[in-house]
């Protein structure tokens, strides 16, 4: 902007200059005495003269224009303020400056004072209507348009060309210039009717702008005044002195007229306006509710935020005396009740009213404009309202809730606000159920990741390798299903060619199930390498699970030592799946059967009588398998479990292959069974085989 | 799943209709406290000729009241259980711990 404001600078010495110039040859003219002196010694041709005059004029013109360009930003009331100081401040000086001439001082009293004071007071003058004409210029285009906007440059323009024919036609009215300059006057006068900005001030704006604009028109009639009374063109001796008469300035005569019509049209129509201020500002109003609510919908998570917004607009837009709010969840529950300078049970007390008198408030909005003429009114007590509004919410067919609003009065609701309250209602619903949607994707979200990370702390707790040993060969399968359940097994190389087994079932969801599977592979882990008896090591495992399961979760074991050495088994069975067992010799596989009861079920020292240990002697050929409840519960086709016996059969039939090749056909099997090759629950199977 | 429940005298009586997995598992713990908490019961029975299924957390909840029955010495008896449900009870070993039995009048004999 520094270009802008070196060029106003630049106009600002021009017309200094200018003006000072015709200052110094308006005072060599008048020195010998005036206007009708045409051989003074000192004359300077009147060309001259008003030459300066007329470029200060233009230059000054051209400064206050550029100024006003350089400002941004209507506020309009600043403006015409600053309009209004610039024209005290160039009024009061006139005066100032005129009273000179009144001091009963010799020289005060000299031709070429008069001449300068008049001179000087022409400067303010000057300034006075370039500031004013810019400030009305910006009013009139607050709202421009482009026809609008090529209208004001044209009169600029046609202002400019008024100028220059002043200044040839001074003392010479031709008819065409007049007719010129009176169309012209015209112009200025139809481009005035441009007063949109009247409308964007509230009441107490519209007063002060009134104010501001009625003293600028009383300048102006004074600033016309003294030009009036200082022409030449009316009979008075003393203006024959003057050497210059701005009172037939045509540019000038153009300006006032434009100056004062606007300052009248305008406060005409501020005065015209001022009843219908208040619905002006109160649809501004409107538009700007609708803005708040929009920005809270979009920065707000909680829903409670929304339901405080929807009701102090709702209250405020139709000028309720109270309010009340109540909103359902998802599951159409009652969630929140707010209310307004309303008692909660004088809101129930209508809602029941209304339902007497077969009144739906849910389905559609309503108005009771008077309450007094429905039935069982007199049931109500102490009701402060007579009149009620009341809308729903709704949102795809979901019902959410009720808007209700009161007034003390019957009738008291204008229905213009029912539409817009309809609106602010309708993107209240919207956005509530927004935020709902959003909390529970969000809450999904972070479920899943729960359950993602249960499940890849689950798989790392499951045995990479089994142990390895030339006597024995051990395969395992386990598959999760998607949820996160808990089949759990592992090895263990307890000590010289004893080898440690174990399969379990750690029931629970989510992220419990993983945690539970955590602890009890840390207890088994510990016990397996310091206990040898498989009874001792449930009860101290169901000792220790005791204090970290949580009250309805249990776990069922089943654990196994195999010693090599000497073959023997040793098993105990807390409450797991009874283990099954091939014995070579009798070419049979059978289910052990073992007493025992599942960990964290009987938290005491109780327990131990519970389980017991099963020995029994293993040699070449003898073969086990382990399994979990996803198999032999595992759902059919047909409606029935796989079951024990075809686990039995199939085991015992497939004996000769080796125990990967026996786990992969009664996979299959099971598959088959249900139909599907997909299966609900954990399906785990351990075989293992006696070299 | 349905689960209803009528008091006889001492006697609460729950009847169980369908399966008991995670999602209705908290109806059952629900009447099983609402049976404890009534007065004058010294009986529960639970009826499970209708009961199809019973998943972990059904059996989880069942078990975690037996401590506090014995402390309150409240019985509680089921009846009426298929072969299928009555082998996960005693797999699980709940059948040293939980009376089932035949039918109600067994149970009412106890």
């Amino acid at each position: 902007m520094t270009n802008n404001q070196n060029i106003a600078r630049l106009y600002l010495s021009g017309s200094i200059i200018s003006w000072l110039v015709f200052f110094v040859i308006t005072f060599y003219s008048s020195i010998d005495g005036g206007f009708d002196q045409v051989h003074a010694s000192r004359y300077v041709s009147p060309f001259y003269r008003d030459a300066f005059f007329n470029l200060f004029i233009l230059l000054s013109f051209l400064y206050f224009k550029a100024k006003s360009e350089a400002v941004i930003g209507t506020n309009f009331n600043d403006l015409l303020w600053d309009g209004f100081m610039t024209s005290s401040l160039m009024i009061v000086a006139l005066v100032l400056n005129q009273q000179l001439s009144y001091l009963d001082v010799e020289f005060f009293k000299e031709d070429i004072f008069k001449n300068t004071i008049y001179a000087v007071n022409g400067l303010f003058l000057f300034v006075f209507i370039g500031k004013i004409f810019f400030v009305f210029k910006k009013l009139i285009l607050y709202q421009k348009s482009k026809k609008l906007l090529f209208g004001w440059n044209l009169y600029e323009i046609l202002l400019a060309v008024c100028l220059v024919i002043s200044h040839f036609e001074i003392d010479h009215f031709h008819l065409n210039t007049l007719i010129f300059v009176g169309a012209l006057a015209i112009y200025g006068l139809i481009l005035s009717m441009n007063m949109n900005w009247v409308a964007y001030l509230n009441f107490k704006q519209k007063l002060k702008g009134a104010l501001l604009l009625f003293i600028i028109l009383f300048i102006t009639g004074t600033f016309m005044y003294y030009l009036y009374t200082h022409s030449h063109l009316i009979e008075n001796p003393e203006n024959r002195i003057l050497v210059n008469d701005i009172s037939q300035h045509f540019f000038v005569i153009v300006i006032f007229l434009f100056i004062m019509f606007y300052c009248i049209a305008s406060i005409l129509v501020i005065l015209f306006n001022l009843p219908t201020s208040s619905v002006f500002e109160q649809k501004l109003g409107e538009v700007f509710n609708f803005q708040k609510l929009s920005q809270s919908i979009r920065t707000t998570k909680d829903e409670r935020e929304i339901y405080d917004v929807l009701l102090e607009i709702s209250v405020h837009t139709a000028l309720a005396d109270g309010a009340w709010l109540e909103i359902a969840d998802r599951q159409k529950k009652y969630k929140a009740f707010l209310n307004y300078q309303l008692e909660k049970y004088d809101a129930f007390e209508l809602k029941k009213l209304f339902k007497r008198n077969n009144q739906d408030i849910k389905g559609n909005y309503q108005y009771f404009s008077n309450l007094s003429k429905m039935k069982y009114y007199d049931r109500l007590i102490d009701n402060p309202a007579k009149s009620v509004l009341t809308f729903p919410l709704y949102t795809s067919n979901k019902f959410i809730g009720v808007l209700g609003l009161i007034k003390h009065i019957p009738d008291g609701f204008n229905t213009e606000s029912i539409e817009i309250i309809k609106s602010f209602v309708g993107q209240a619903s919207v956005s509530i159920e927004n935020s709902r949607l959003l909390n529970e994707a969000i809450q999904n979200e972070r479920y899943k990741e729960e359950l993602k990370i249960a499940k890849t702390v689950q798989e790392n707790l499951l045995p990479k390798l089994l142990t390895f040993d030339k006597k024995i060969e051990i395969s395992a399968l386990s598959i999760p299903a998607d949820d996160v359940g808990g089949d759990y097994y592992d090895t263990f190389d307890v000590a010289d060619e004893v080898i440690g087994v174990i399969i379990g079932d750690v029931s629970g969801h989510g992220t419990s199930a993983a945690f539970n599977m955590a602890q009890v592979k840390g207890v088994f882990q510990g016990l397996m390498q310091q206990v040898s008896s498989p009874d001792e090591i449930l009860t101290m495992a169901n000792r220790a699970l005791s204090n970290c399961l949580n009250a309805q979760s249990f776990v069922t074991i089943t654990v196994l030592m195999i010693d090599l050495k000497n073959g023997l088994i040793n098993v105990a069975r807390g409450g797991h799946c009874p283990t099954l067992f091939y014995n070579s010799n009798a070419g049979e596989a059978d289910f052990l059967n073992i007493k025992g009861l599942g960990l964290g079920i009987l938290r005491d020292e109780s327990y131990k009588d519970f389980v017991q240990s099963y020995t029994c002697e293993i040699k070449q050929g003898d073969q086990i398998m382990l399994y979990t409840d996803g198999v032999v519960e595992a759902v059919g086709s047909d409606g029935n479990d796989y079951g024990y016996e075809r686990i039995k059969e199939k085991f015992q039939g497939n004996i000769n292959l080796n125990s990967q090749e026996i786990i992969d056909i009664v996979k299959r099997d099971v598959l088959e069974f249900c139909g599907t090759t997909k299966l609900e629950d954990d399906f785990t199977l351990l075989c293992i085989k006696i070299l | 799943m349905e689960i209803t429940a009528i008091t006889e005298g001492s006697n609460y009586i729950i009847q169980i209709d369908g399966d008991v997995d995670a999602s209705s598992s908290i109806y059952v713990d629900q009447q099983i406290r609402d049976a404890i908490d009534k007065e004058n019961i010294d009986h529960i029975l639970v009826d499970c000729d209708e009961l199809n299924y019973i998943s972990s957390a059904g059996l989880g909840v069942f078990m975690s009241y037996i401590s506090e029955l014995n402390e309150k010495s409240i019985k509680m008896t089921l009846y009426g259980l298929s072969d299928k449900v009555k082998h996960v009870f005693q797999i699980l070993g709940l059948d040293n711990l939980m009376s089932i039995v035949k039918d109600k009048a067994e149970a009412l004999s106890r």
